[in-house]
C-alpha cells in the first residue's frame, strides 16, 4: 500500500549530481532495508518449516527387522501363517512357548477361548518376535535408500527392510508398551479426551458467566475495573504456577473429593488425588481467563441496537441477553473456546505438577482413574534412551499438530462464517 | 410477573458471582502460593535462601542461580525474537503484497498453536545437535538452545502485537510521509515504528512475560544443571530456570517438607516477575491511550 516509489523518481529533478546521488542512494538505502525485512521473514518461515519437516521426518521411515523364528518357517502344509487355524496357532504357541509361560497365559484366558486374530498376535510376540534392530528417518530413506541397504546386509544379515509409517491404525489403537514398536497412544489419547470433557465443562459456563457479567451487568466501578485488569494478568500467569495452585488446592486439600473417596468410588492406587478430575479442574482454570477475553470481545461485537430493540419492547435485560446477545455472540464464544481448547490440549507443564502417571496401559474410565496425556506421553518418549522411542515421539507429535491444526481451521471457518454473517 | 422477577434476580446473582469468580481465582492463587511458599522463610535463613547454591538434598536452597538462568535464557530469546518480530511485523503489514500476508499470518498462528512439548522435541533432535555441532559446546543442551527455542515461542506473540500497533498508527501519517517526499522506508523506519513504539514495547514484555514462564520445552534442552551462569561463556554451557526446577523436583518431594516449601516459594518469585512484566505492559497501553492522538 501508498507504494509509490516509481512515480517519486519519475518527477523531473533538478541538475545536479549531488542531488541525484543522494536521492538514488535514498532508495537504494531503502530497497536494501526492504531485502533485510523479507529476509527476515524468510528466515522466520524456514524455522517453521524446519519443526513441521524435522517432526514429520522422524515420524516415518525404513527400519530393519530382525525376527527370532522366520515366519515361513511356522507356515504348515504351504499354508501362510497368518491364515492359518487357531488349533494350528495354539500347537504353535505350545511347541515354542515354554510350558510356564503357557499356563501363565492359559490362566489370563484360556487359549482356545481366545479369537484367531488374538493368537495369530500372541504368535507374533511370543514366537515370532520382531525386533527393530535399527531405524532410518524418512529423508535418509529417501536420499540414501542404497547406503541403507548396504549397512542392513552387512550388519544385519537376518534383518528385513521395511518402510515403516510410525503413525499408524495400530499406534492410534495399541496402549502404551515399553517396547516402542508396539506402543500406542489410546491411553494417552482418552486421557486427553476425558481432561478435556470435564475442562470444558467448567470452564466454558464459568467464563460465558463472566464475560456476560463484564459486559452487561457490571458498570464501571472500582471494584470491576481490578476485575477487568485482573483477567488480562490471569491470562499473562505461567502455566506452571496453575499447576501448583491444582496440586495445592485439588490433590492436597481436596484429596477425598479428587480421589472420588467421597462418593465412595476410591480406588487405592488414586488415594492421592491424582485423577483426571485434578487435571481437568487445573486446565480449567488455566482456560478460563482465555475464555473470558474471547468471550466479552464477542459479547461486545452484538450491536447495541438489538439490545435496545428488544429492551423496548419490555423485555427484562436477562432475556434480552439470552434470546438476543447471547445467540448472536454464539459463533464468536464458540471460536474463543475451541481456541482455549487447543490450548489446554498442548499443555504439560501444570499436568507434571498435578502429577500425571506416566506409564498405564489400562484405559483411564472416569473422572477418578489415573491418567496420562497426549503431551505427556511425548515427554515421557523424548526421556527414554532408545532411538525408536524418539520415533513414535515424533508420531506422537504429528498426531498433537494434526489434532490442534483441525480444531484451529474450526475455529476460523466459525470466524470467517460469523464475520461473513455479521453485516446485517 | 412476581415469579420471573425472583428469576431474573437468581440468573442476575449468578451472573454477578460467575463475574466475581474471576478475583476469587487471583485470591486463590495468592493464598495458595504465599501458605505453601512463605513457610520456607522460617525454616531457611534468608542469606540461604537467596544464596549461590541450588542443593536441596544438603539444605541449600539458594534460588539466585535459578533466577538468573531464567533470566540469562529469557533476555537473549527477546534479543534474538525482537529484531526478527519486528521486521517480520514491518514486512507483514505495510511492505508484503495481499497474497503473502494471507499465506504469513495463518503461519504465525500455527506457530502460536504449537504445543512446548513439540518444541522442546524439535530442540532436542534438531536445535541442540546444530548447536553442538557449529559452536562447538561439549552438549548440545545449553542457555543458547534454550533461548533459540524460546524465540520460537515468542515470535509469534511478538509478531502479532507489535504488527497490531503498526495498525494503528493512523494513515494520514504514513501519507504525510510520503507527501514530504520520504521513501517508503524512511516512512516506515522514521515515522510509522516511532509512533508504533509504545505498543512494540508491549509485544516485548508479552513476550517476555510468555518466554520466561515457559516450562517444558526450557526443561527438555537446556540441560538442567542448577549452576550460577556468571561466566563469559554461561550461554554455552547448561543452566536451570525457576520453572524448570518446579516442574522436575515437585514429583519427588513431600509435602510439608523444607523442598516442597521452596518450590512453591520459587512459583512465588515467578509470579511476582511475571505479574511485574504484564503490569508493565499494560502501563505501555494506557500510556498510549493517554496520549490519545495516536490511535
Amino acid at each position: 500500500m501508498n507504494r509509490c516509489p516509481s512515480a517519486v523518481s519519475s518527477i523531473n529533478l533538478p541538475e545536479g549530481d549531488d542531488l541525484r546521488d543522494f536521492i538514488a542512494g535514498r532508495h537504494a538505502r531503502g530497497r536494501l532495508w526492504s531485502t533485510a525485512l523479507l529476509a527476515s521473514t524468510i528466515l522466520a518461515v524456514i524455522a517453521l518449516t524446519a519443526l513441521l519437516v524435522n517432526i514429520v521426518d522422524g515420524a516415518s521411515g525404513f527400519v530393519a527387522i530382525e525376527n527370532a523364528v522366520d515366519p515361513q518357517s511356522l507356515s504348515v502344509d504351504g499354508i501362510a501363517l497368518q491364515d492359518l487355524e487357531s488349533e494350528t496357532l495354539i500347537q504353535i504357541i505350545g511347541s515354542h512357548v515354554s510350558a510356564a509361560v503357557v499356563r501363565r497365559l492359559e490362566s489370563e484366558q484360556p487359549l482356545a477361548k481366545r479369537s484367531r486374530q488374538d493368537l495369530y498376535e500372541l504368535v507374533i510376540e511370543r514366537v515370532v518376535k520382531p525386533e527393530v534392530k535399527q531405524g532410518w528417518t524418512l529423508s535418509e530413506s529417501i536420499f540414501g535408500r542404497e547406503e541403507i541397504q548396504v549397512v542392513v546386509a552387512e550388519q544385519y544379515p537376518k534383518a528385513q527392510l521395511v518402510f515403516r509409517s510410525w503413525l499408524s491404525l495400530d499406534f492410534l489403537t495399541s496402549p502404551q508398551s515399553s517396547v516402542p514398536e508396539r506402543a500406542g497412544v489410546r491411553t494417552a489419547l482418552l486421557g486427553t479426551l476425558w481432561t478435556l470433557l470435564i475442562t470444558i465443562a467448567l470452564a466454558f459456563p464459568l467464563g460465558v458467566g463472566a464475560a456476560v457479567y463484564l459486559e452487561e451487568y457490571a458498570g464501571d466501578t472500582f471494584l470491576n475495573r481490578i476485575i477487568r485488569t485482573n483477567i488480562n494478568n490471569l491470562a499473562g500467569v505461567p502455566s506452571i504456577i496453575y499447576g501448583l495452585l491444582g496440586l495445592a488446592i485439588f490433590v492436597r486439600s481436596c484429596a477425598p473429593i479428587t480421589s472420588g473417596a467421597a462418593f465412595g468410588r476410591g480406588d487405592p492406587t488414586t488415594a492421592n488425588g491424582r485423577t483426571i478430575l485434578s487435571a481437568g479442574l487445573t486446565l480449567a482454570l488455566l482456560v478460563l481467563p482465555l475464555i473470558i477475553i474471547n468471550a466479552q470481545e464477542a459479547v461486545r461485537s452484538v450491536p447495541r441496537s438489538l439490545r435496545y430493540g428488544s429492551l423496548s419492547l419490555g423485555a427484562t435485560q436477562w432475556q434480552t441477553i439470552r434470546s438476543h446477545v447471547l445467540p448472536q455472540a454464539l459463533p464468536g464464544i464458540l471460536t474463543g473456546t475451541i481456541l482455549a481448547m487447543s490450548r489446554a490440549i498442548g499443555e504439560t507443564a501444570p499436568l507434571v505438577v498435578v502429577g500425571a502417571t506416566t506409564y498405564i496401559v489400562i484405559d483411564p474410565s472416569g473422572p477418578f482413574s489415573k491418567f496420562t496425556t497426549l503431551p505427556m506421553q511425548i515427554y515421557q518418549w523424548t526421556a527414554r534412551p532408545q532411538a525408536d522411542f524418539r520415533r513414535i515421539a515424533a508420531a506422537a507429535s504429528l498426531l498433537l499438530l494434526v489434532l490442534l491444526l483441525a480444531m484451529n481451521a474450526t475455529a476460523i471457518v466459525l470466524r470467517n462464517h460469523h464475520s461473513q454473517k455479521g453485516c446485517l | 410477573m412476581h415469579n420471573s422477577r425472583w428469576s431474573e434476580f437468581a440468573v442476575e446473582s449468578l451472573i454477578r458471582v460467575l463475574g466475581f469468580s474471576t478475583v476469587g481465582l487471583v485470591a486463590l492463587i495468592f493464598v495458595f502460593l504465599l501458605r505453601e511458599g512463605l513457610p520456607v522463610l522460617s525454616e531457611v535463613a534468608l542469606p540461604n535462601f537467596l544464596g549461590r547454591a541450588w542443593y536441596p538434598t544438603f539444605g541449600s536452597f539458594g534460588i539466585l542461580p535459578l533466577v538468573l538462568g531464567s533470566v540469562l535464557v529469557t533476555v537473549t530469546a527477546i534479543a534474538i525474537a525482537l529484531p526478527l518480530g519486528l521486521a517480520t511485523a514491518v514486512f507483514v503489514r505495510e511492505v508484503a503484497p495481499g497474497w503473502a500476508r494471507e499465506i504469513l499470518k495463518p503461519m504465525i498462528e500455527v506457530l502460536a498453536g504449537i504445543p512446548s512439548v513439540v518444541l522442546g522435541f524439535f530442540g532436542m533432535t534438531m536445535v541442540a545437535p546444530w548447536v553442538r555441532q557449529t559452536l562447538g559446546t561439549a552438549t548440545g543442551l545449553t542457555a543458547i538452545t534454550g533461548s533459540l527455542i524460546l524465540t520460537y515461542m515468542a515470535l509469534p506473540t511478538l509478531i502479532s502485537v507489535a504488527e497490531d500497533a503498526l495498525d494503528a498508527v493512523p494513515k494520514s501519517y504514513r501519507d504525510a510521509g510520503l507527501a514530504m517526499g520520504a521513501t517508503q522506508w524512511q516512512t516506515i523506519w522514521r515515522v510509522i515504528v516511532p509512533a508504533a513504539r509504545s505498543g512494540i514495547v508491549t509485544a516485548a514484555m508479552l513476550a517476555m512475560g510468555r518466554a520466561i514462564g515457559e516450562t517444558m520445552a526450557v526443561m527438555m534442552v537446556t540441560g538442567n544443571a542448577a549452576r550460577m551462569p556468571t561466566e563469559w561463556d554461561a550461554l554455552l554451557r547448561p543452566v536451570r530456570t525457576m520453572t524448570a526446577t518446579v516442574a522436575a523436583e515437585m514429583g519427588e518431594v513431600a509435602k510439608g517438607s523444607t523442598h516442597y516449601h521452596a518450590l512453591f516459594a520459587i512459583g512465588i518469585v515467578l509470579f511476582v516477575i511475571t505479574f511485574a512484566i504484564n503490569m508493565t505492559a499494560a502501563r505501555a497501553i494506557f500510556a498510549k491511550r493517554r496520549r490519545g492522538g495516536l490511535r
